[in-house]
């Protein structure tokens, strides 16, 4: 099997603005993403993450500011969204002018299916299917990749499973990468940012440094992981005219004393 | 084949038959006087004797072709029809309200206009057949075009597809269980509406013989093209299932049949 290493490109957002429907979904964010940089992106929902991830995709416009993609975009959606009338393989190459089967089969057999090529989507697990569209993605050699909650609806050991398989296939070519998920672990265990975006604001970053692959349920795991879910908490309790701008001051996130879930949300580390 | 798929296939033949007994049974007994239903053996008799004489094959040759070409025509203009309306608002809004308003007229209210624009030839006939099919057609292309995963349109735009690949890889195949609905729908029709197109002027076909035998109260004849009529319903249904079994190889077997 070839070895493929793409360069990732770079993102990068400045006081992007988003209105939908006259509504304001994402007020003035900034954004860099350094090629290969794998980028999480945790909130509630209506928190304006997965309108980030269509903007980014091409499939909204943004109303103010800047935009800037490196390379055209692939997307990863929370459903696999095959065409149930083509075959696995042809699935893995729609959009290609003239796949080459060869390397359809090998993109198929990096994410384990490859005796299935021939098979039609309906006869496939939501897992397997899941895998069928990360190998749709890597058959373009994405320099980005915007993954929207892929493993949403995955059982929870089918999304370790594919976890890891996009986790390695990461490190293997090298694409850049922007999660959008509500697990806050899944956000810790994957990205080399933390970001929480509240109201359409970025309200919190987390740099993570822990070695990869990184250990769920690990002690350095749990305590960002309990961070983060503190930053959305407190987000959520303020007003919406006042967010607290933790991201842009780059200051540590500090913790306020009334927390409506002090436990749940400071969870104690194992 | 095993002991439950053989009853599965036997399972639909069970009531007719115990009909045509029963109906038998009772024109024999004299329940059910000969001159007001002949007894199904007479009608057989009849449907050998029209066999042997060779004019019930050209009969039914002859209106095979009619519904054939007419279905041709009418499903051809009501499937670009569909295609254009379900693509296009602005199309839908001119072209969806007229259509849907001639659906609504009965073909036989038709026939008199038909005769004074085409004549008593077979453009007339083929007109009505045509007419009749289209609407089931249009209707059902419409509505499978329309009924496509819009999260699927968005992920081939997400892959650059556009334009004709568009329609070639993800429209068309998505609307096209509901376009073999439609044509299901009009190959019944094509046969039923002849009942109509051949009483114009017309000397062969399957509704030349019943309206014939109607005029001379030929009842084993009548009652012959009544049940012709029903078994080639039911033939066109097995064909339009079996076309879509071999263009719709891609949906489970469970949808399939839900769908019948």
């Amino acid at each position: 099997m070839s070895k493929e290493i793409t360069r990732g490109a770079e993102l990068s957002l400045r006081e992007l603005t988003v209105e939908l429907g006259g509504r304001e979904i994402l007020r003035g964010i900034d954004l860099h993403v350094k090629p290969g940089e794998f980028i999480s992106i945790v909130g509630r929902s209506g928190s304006g993450k997965s309108t980030l991830l269509r903007v980014l995709a091409g499939l909204e416009t943004h109303t103010r500011g800047e935009l800037k993609v490196g390379a055209p975009p692939i997307v990863m959606f929370q459903e696999p969204r095959l065409l149930p009338w083509r075959s696995v393989l042809q699935n893995v190459g729609l959009g290609l002018r003239d796949p080459d089967p060869r390397r359809g089969l090998e993109v198929l057999a990096q994410v384990g299916l490859a005796d299935r090529a021939k098979d039609y989507p309906s006869t496939l697990s939501g897992g397997q299917r899941q895998r069928v569209a990360l190998a749709r993605a890597l058959m373009h050699r994405p320099e980005v990749l915007l993954l929207d909650e892929p493993f949403g609806a995955l059982d929870a050991l089918t999304r370790i499973s594919a976890q890891k398989l996009v986790e390695g296939l990461w490190r293997e070519r090298g694409f850049s990468a922007l999660l959008v998920t509500h697990d806050v672990e899944e956000a810790v265990l994957l990205g080399d940012h933390v970001l929480v975006l509240d109201d359409g604001r970025f309200v919190f970053r987390e740099h993570v440094t822990l070695p990869r692959p990184r250990v769920r349920n690990s002690a350095e795991v749990g305590r960002i992981a309990a961070r983060v879910l503190n930053a959305i908490f407190d987000s959520g309790r303020e007003d919406a005219d006042e967010p607290p701008r933790a991201a842009e001051s780059g200051a540590e996130h500090q913790p306020s004393g009334a927390n409506i879930w002090p436990n749940f949300a400071r969870g104690e580390t194992p | 084949m095993t002991g439950v798929r053989l009853r599965r296939r036997l399972a639909p033949w069970i009531a007719p038959l115990v009909l045509l007994a029963v109906w038998e049974l009772a024109s024999r007994t004299g329940i059910l006087p000969k001159n007001l239903l002949p007894a199904p053996l007479e009608v057989a008799r009849a449907f050998v004797r029209s066999v042997s004489r060779g004019d019930l094959l050209v009969h039914l040759g002859v209106s095979a072709l009619r519904a054939g070409v007419g279905m041709l025509i009418g499903a051809g203009i009501g499937l670009a029809l569909g295609l254009l309306t379900g693509l296009s608002r602005k199309l839908q809004l001119v072209f969806d309200t007229p259509l849907q308003m001639m659906r609504a007229v009965p073909a036989l209210a038709l026939v008199p206009l038909v005769i004074l624009w085409f004549g008593l030839g077979e453009t007339a006939k083929l007109f009505i057949v045509a007419v009749t099919v289209m609407f089931p057609v249009y209707l059902n292309t419409f509505h499978g075009v329309r009924s496509v995963d819009p999260q699927l349109i968005e992920m081939a735009r997400t892959y650059h597809v556009s334009g004709f690949a568009m329609y070639r890889e993800v429209i068309l195949p998505g609307a096209l269980p509901s376009i073999l609905v439609g044509l299901r729908f009009a190959l019944g029709m094509s046969w039923l509406v002849l009942i109509v197109a051949e009483t114009i002027g017309a000397e062969q076909g399957l509704g030349y013989v019943a309206m014939n035998a109607r005029e001379f109260m030929q009842m084993d004849i009548l009652v012959l093209t009544i049940v012709l009529w029903a078994i080639l319903g039911k033939l066109a249904d097995v064909l339009a299932g079996s076309v879509e079994q071999r263009l719709l190889p891609w949906q489970p077997r469970s949808q399939r049949m839900a769908a019948e």
